[in-house]
């Protein structure tokens, strides 16, 4: 049974666009349906504040500092975006993740996160900025001694919600991803893409307005990542801005969304519905 | 309300984790808390032992035979003006033999005295401050009406009794044993707070990708630390638990039994004071608990 479903789920991750003619209906494109869809090309993406501004940020590691990881960045983020970040190993990605979440702080220049200053930011405060970012990293996180459930519930335990919330949130976010019927399963027996399923499920079930995604894909084969995809896609429909770091070519290319290129700390092209180039 | 709750679950979940890491920790804080709990009981009972003795320190003036009645009360008004002198008393000659015939041991002594009392009357003074004994012996010595009477007119010192040697060396030794028990004390505390400190450290590492995951997604630093801090708490509230039950189980079980073999002693102690023992170890432990996972926690828990 769970695996029929999981073949049905797969079924859907391939269809891209066309798929759903088949009248191949998985829990996915079923809730596809239910979510409030909101066409993106209608929405002028550079409206109101931004939710991410870089200004003039400079970030030099002790290690070597003569080749700063990022160099002068300046660049913004609206509300409901979906942007790929892309460079070479090096190139300063994880960087630019590491400042917005403020794990690190930037050598010079400021950075905001929805109007909240993180170079003055206390340290006291940072976990709340960290409830407001979902983060999704290559290699999942998921906590092995606990079930689908529990890792996405340990996301709302440990922020204090109540259990009143938590039964009703995370069986409805689980859905959401696709995985309404894997509740009790453990990460291991679970493939990478229904495990990346979950740790998006756990960084989203807080309702974040922002999605920073690692290399979300890297660990998984392109039929797989096409569906993780289209799941990020369909969070940022509902008006989630996503920003994904990304090596996988194929992916920007098809998807034609902003592209922000960064190349030994520089930013060197920054592009409405971007490819991924040759430059990179 | 629901952390606390969350926080006391993580450490019992802990208890079981590390099992093996988590008892060494517990029987340390017990039995250092237990040493240092049985040293206080038996510093309490030393101390109130001390006490008695000093209480029973009087000085003892021997008077000549011949004394006049008129000098002697000159002597004890004398002597009862002078500072840390609780009370003086004669004795005489007939009392002294009295006195001595309850508490000898060999009553043919004094039937070998035919009738004879060989005995001399006495001033005895009590010390409102039993260690200003020898200060006031010397102002005794000084007076030059107790000169004139003193039995023994060449050297005067030794017309004079009392429990100096005695005292002096239970002072020396009480006071050396407070030393050694503070230093024993100290030792035992900072043994437990490696204990507790290794103990969190290992539950640290044990925690580490849930950690990572709790910041990740935004739990506060307080939320972080809790279980760890709980946790510690959790350990020594628990060894102190044990120490001060097997305290108790001395006390109702071994204590009579050495009362009974040192009977001309009194080790009893108070229950207030027990009371009083009781919650210096369990604040002991909880203090060792706490700053163990504290330190733990600055050195291996960045948030």
């Amino acid at each position: 049974m769970a695996n029929e479903m999981s073949q049905g789920a797969r079924g859907a991750h391939g269809r891209h666009r066309s798929a759903a003619s088949g009248g191949q209906l998985s829990a996915t494109s079923q809730l596809s349906q239910s979510l409030p869809v909101l066409d993106v090309n209608d929405v002028p993406t550079h409206m109101g504040m931004p939710v991410i501004t870089f200004d003039h940020v400079t970030k030099v590691y002790a290690a070597q500092p003569k080749k700063p990881a990022l160099d002068n960045i300046t660049l913004e983020v609206y509300a409901g975006e979906f942007i790929f970040l892309v460079g070479h190993s090096g190139s300063g990605k994880s960087t630019f993740i590491k400042l917005l979440t403020r794990e690190i702080k930037p050598t010079s220049g400021k950075i905001y996160v929805a109007d909240e200053d993180l170079t003055t930011m206390r340290n006291w405060r940072v976990p709340y900025l960290r409830r407001n970012i979902g983060c999704v990293f290559q290699d999942f996180k998921l906590l092995p001694n606990k079930t689908v459930f529990e890792n996405v519930a340990f996301a709302l335990e440990v922020i204090g919600k109540s259990r009143h919330v938590i039964k009703t949130q995370v069986p409805e976010v689980l859905r959401l991803v696709g995985l309404a019927d894997k509740l009790n399963k453990y990460p291991d027996q679970l493939s990478g893409g229904e495990q990346q399923r979950v740790s998006i499920a756990r960084a989203i079930v807080n309702r974040p307005p922002l999605l920073i995604c690692d290399e979300p894909t890297g660990n998984l084969d392109p039929q797989t990542s096409r569906g993780i995809m289209d799941l990020l896609e369909r969070i940022n429909r509902t008006g989630t801005t996503v920003v994904i770091a990304t090596h996988d070519r194929e992916m920007v290319d098809n998807m034609r969304r902003r592209v922000i290129v960064l190349d030994r700390g520089h930013l060197t092209r920054d592009q409405e519905r971007g490819v991924y180039g040759s430059d990179v | 309300m629901s952390s606390l709750f969350y926080f006391l679950k993580e450490s019992f979940q802990g208890l079981t984790r590390n099992l093996s890491t988590t008892l060494g920790s517990i029987i340390t804080i017990f039995l250092s808390l237990l040493i240092i709990g049985v040293f206080l009981v038996g510093g309490v009972i030393v101390e109130h032992l001390v006490r008695n003795i000093e209480n029973e320190v009087s000085i003892t003036a021997h008077i000549a035979d011949d004394a006049s009645q008129e000098t002697i009360d000159s002597v004890m008004s004398q002597i009862s003006a002078l500072p840390d002198v609780a009370s003086v008393s004669f004795t005489s000659k007939d009392q002294a033999l009295e006195d001595f015939r309850e508490t000898t041991i060999n009553p043919d002594i004094i039937e070998q005295l035919d009738g004879t009392n060989p005995l001399p009357a006495s001033i005895e003074v009590e010390l409102s401050d039993p260690s200003q004994v020898e200060s006031v012996v010397q102002q005794i010595l000084d007076n030059t009406d107790y000169k004139s009477i003193t039995d023994n007119p060449d050297d005067p010192s030794e017309a004079i009794r009392y429990g100096q040697r005695t005292v002096d060396k239970l002072f020396t030794v009480t006071s050396y044993l407070r030393y050694i028990g503070a230093a024993l004390i100290i030792l035992l505390v900072f043994i437990a707070l490696v204990f507790i400190n290794n103990t969190i450290r290992l539950a640290i590492m044990a925690r580490r990708k849930e950690i990572a995951i709790m910041r990740l997604v935004g739990a506060s630093n307080g939320f972080i630390r809790g279980p760890f801090l709980m946790e510690g708490a959790l350990h020594a509230v628990i060894g102190a638990g044990l120490a001060i039950g097997v305290i108790q189980l001395l006390r109702m079980y071994a204590l009579p039994r050495l009362q009974d073999a040192v009977s001309f002693l009194s080790l009893d102690v108070s229950g207030h004071t027990y009371v009083m023992i009781y919650l210096a170890l369990l604040g002991a432990g909880l203090v060792i608990g706490l700053l163990g996972s504290a330190f733990a926690m600055r050195r291996y828990l960045k948030v």
